[in-house]
């Protein structure tokens, strides 16, 4: 019951990945048509400094992100993310560096790597057949769209939901590495002015350049429900773990209800002796609340465990306060409700059946 | 001796489909206060559905059954809860002994029933078990038990409440013949200490030496009570 929505929250979660990782800006301005963090549509140059300019505006800086595909030492391409970043400021860069300086990156050709695109997806394959792969390195040359690219860093980012590799370099060598493109500026990040009300620095942007603008979370907001409209995912996936959700309802339940009728004959017993209604409701009560706080916990227990050996893995599994306090919702209707099975069988009992042997 | 239980005319129906079936058809009964009577017939002739309705569970289609003068048809189903629950003893031939409880909780039960907390019960049951011989066993579950020592659990269960009127089915049927001479000796000098009345279901000849008299019953109806001397 938790495991599959956990599944299902941490792929929805992926899809904004990249947007936690920029944590340092307050708010994205971007082409109005843009629906999620990966639909590029460019904006002209000068909107970076007509943006800069609106009262309330810290500062912005240009982000560029798009698509590249860079050949292997083996002759194959690999199709990678390329993020540039403000040169200046390096604002938009990786928050953690596994390997490599950070200040590298103005070094000519420089590239950033992420650790799964480096250990996996870039790695050069094993001169033996069916050897691990050689991870990519710092100082490692890559050829992107023709052009050389020295690494000189493995970054630490979020599993994003397409899992393509990573590459960061600066604004103006991502340029240089795309193809030619008549708009460049995929995203600007802006940081409000210390006090200023971002909703309204947001509706500011917007009236004066015509831009869309939104704060981190609107803008994970509207890349989940993109792919909660336009993808298969939530009914595809959805049914999956709906049905996930009603088997384990239907366990849980049944369980129970069968509980109470392997105990039917004691029930009876307890009514011939004179035990009140209200006595076997409270009993039964009693009883499903505590299976239901026992599964619950064991179930919490197995479910959190499975998250922490699959954190730094691929599977996507994510198990939020919101998601454990659905389960236990979950659980406690469905103990509800074979309770009230249970209860409906109990009452309904003829003590008679106590002197059938 | 005042009657402990007076049955007049008890008719009890069952709908079987389409059809009316007539399990007990005008029973006239009385057994005395203290007395020990045994119901004895073919199986299907209506001892279990008698005792069911003396006992309270189960309620006839006519007729009157009067325990200690109360008309059992006259409780709402609370009273008659509370009414079996204090007036009534059960002795079942196949124990039912709760298997998650220990044979001083099994004991205690009644109590527990009647509202006593769970430790002054079990105590008061650990106290009952040593009148049946069971005193090295309080904490053994029933599965762990023989099946007169079960049997034994549950004659203890039965009279722990003092209850006035103790209805056994087939008590000793489960039993060979020196376990169930066993379990009848401890019922029968127990409930006249405690000065119960006893009805008694059963095919086993053997005990009929316990009873007081002997409603030999057929086909719905009692046709005749007699002594356990002319009974044998």
């Amino acid at each position: 019951m938790t495991q599959q929505p956990g599944v299902f929250v941490g792929l929805m979660t992926r899809t904004f990945g990249f947007i936690k990782d920029v944590a340092l800006p307050d708010i994205w301005v971007m082409d109005p048509m843009v629906q999620f963090i990966d639909d590029n549509k460019p904006l002209p140059a000068p909107t970076l400094y007509q943006v800069s300019s609106i009262e309330g505006v810290a500062w912005a800086k240009p982000l560029y992100k798009g698509f590249i595909t860079a050949r292997l030492s083996n002759g194959t391409f690999q199709n990678c993310n390329l993020i540039g970043i403000d040169s200046a400021t390096l604002i938009g860069a990786p928050p953690v560096l596994f390997e490599g300086k950070l200040s590298d990156l103005r070094q000519p050709d420089a590239i950033l790597v992420n650790q799964e695109g480096a250990l996996d997806k870039l790695a050069e394959t094993s001169p033996f057949p069916g050897g691990k792969k050689i991870p990519l390195q710092i100082g490692q040359r890559i050829e992107l769209n023709d052009h050389r690219a020295v690494v000189v860093g493995i970054a630490k980012t979020s599993r994003t939901f397409q899992s393509q590799p990573i590459i960061f370099t600066t604004f103006e060598r991502a340029l240089e590495f795309s193809p030619p493109q008549r708009q460049t500026l995929t995203f600007i990040l802006v940081k409000a002015k210390k006090g200023e009300d971002l909703q309204s620095l947001c509706k500011r942007i917007h009236t004066l350049t015509g831009l869309a603008a939104y704060t981190s979370d609107q803008f994970k907001d509207l890349t989940v429900k993109y792919y909660l409209k336009y993808t298969g995912i939530p009914i595809n996936f959805g049914i999956s773990v709906f049905l996930g959700f009603l088997v384990g309802a239907a366990i849980a339940g049944q369980t129970f209800y069968n509980f109470t009728l392997e105990n039917l004959r004691y029930f009876g017993v307890l009514k011939a002796m004179g035990i009140s209604n209200k006595a076997l409701f409270l009993m039964i009560l009693t009883q499903a609340l505590f299976v239901a706080f026992l599964g619950y916990g064991l179930g919490l227990g197995i479910t959190c465990l499975c998250a922490i050996l699959t954190h730094e893995s691929t599977l996507a599994f994510r198990f939020p306060y919101a998601l454990m306090f659905f389960s236990l919702g979950g659980i406690l209707l469905i103990s509800a409700l074979s309770a009230f099975l249970s209860l409906c069988q109990v009452f309904k009992l003829d003590p008679v059946i106590v002197f059938r042997s | 001796m005042k009657a402990a239980v007076s049955c007049k005319n008890l008719i009890k129906k069952f709908n079987n489909g389409p059809n009316e079936i007539t399990i007990l058809h005008g029973i006239n009964l009385e057994v005395k206060s203290g007395e020990l009577l045994i119901l004895s017939g073919p199986s299907g002739c209506g001892k279990t559905t008698l005792i069911s309705i003396i006992a309270g569970i189960l309620t006839q289609t006519s007729g009157i059954c009067e325990v200690y003068g109360q008309n059992i048809q006259d409780l709402s189903p609370p009273a008659l809860c509370d009414f079996r629950s204090k007036i009534i003893g059960f002795v079942f031939q196949s124990y039912n002994l709760l298997p998650t409880l220990t044979a001083a909780e099994n004991v205690g039960l009644p109590l527990m029933i009647q509202g006593m907390g769970h430790h002054d019960a079990t105590n008061l049951g650990k106290e009952m078990l040593q009148k049946v011989g069971l005193e090295n066993h309080v904490n053994a579950f029933s599965s762990t038990l023989s099946g007169g020592q079960q049997q034994r659990v549950a004659i203890a269960r039965a009279l722990i409440h003092k209850p006035r009127l103790i209805v056994c089915d087939e008590p000793t049927s489960a039993l060979d013949r020196e376990n169930g001479h066993l379990v009848m000796t401890l019922l029968k000098d127990l409930a006249i200490q405690e000065k119960c009345s006893l009805i008694v279901v059963t095919h086993d000849a053997r005990i009929y030496s316990f009873a007081d008299r002997i409603a030999k019953m057929e086909d719905g109806r009692i046709l005749k009570i007699v002594s356990p001397h002319e009974a044998l």
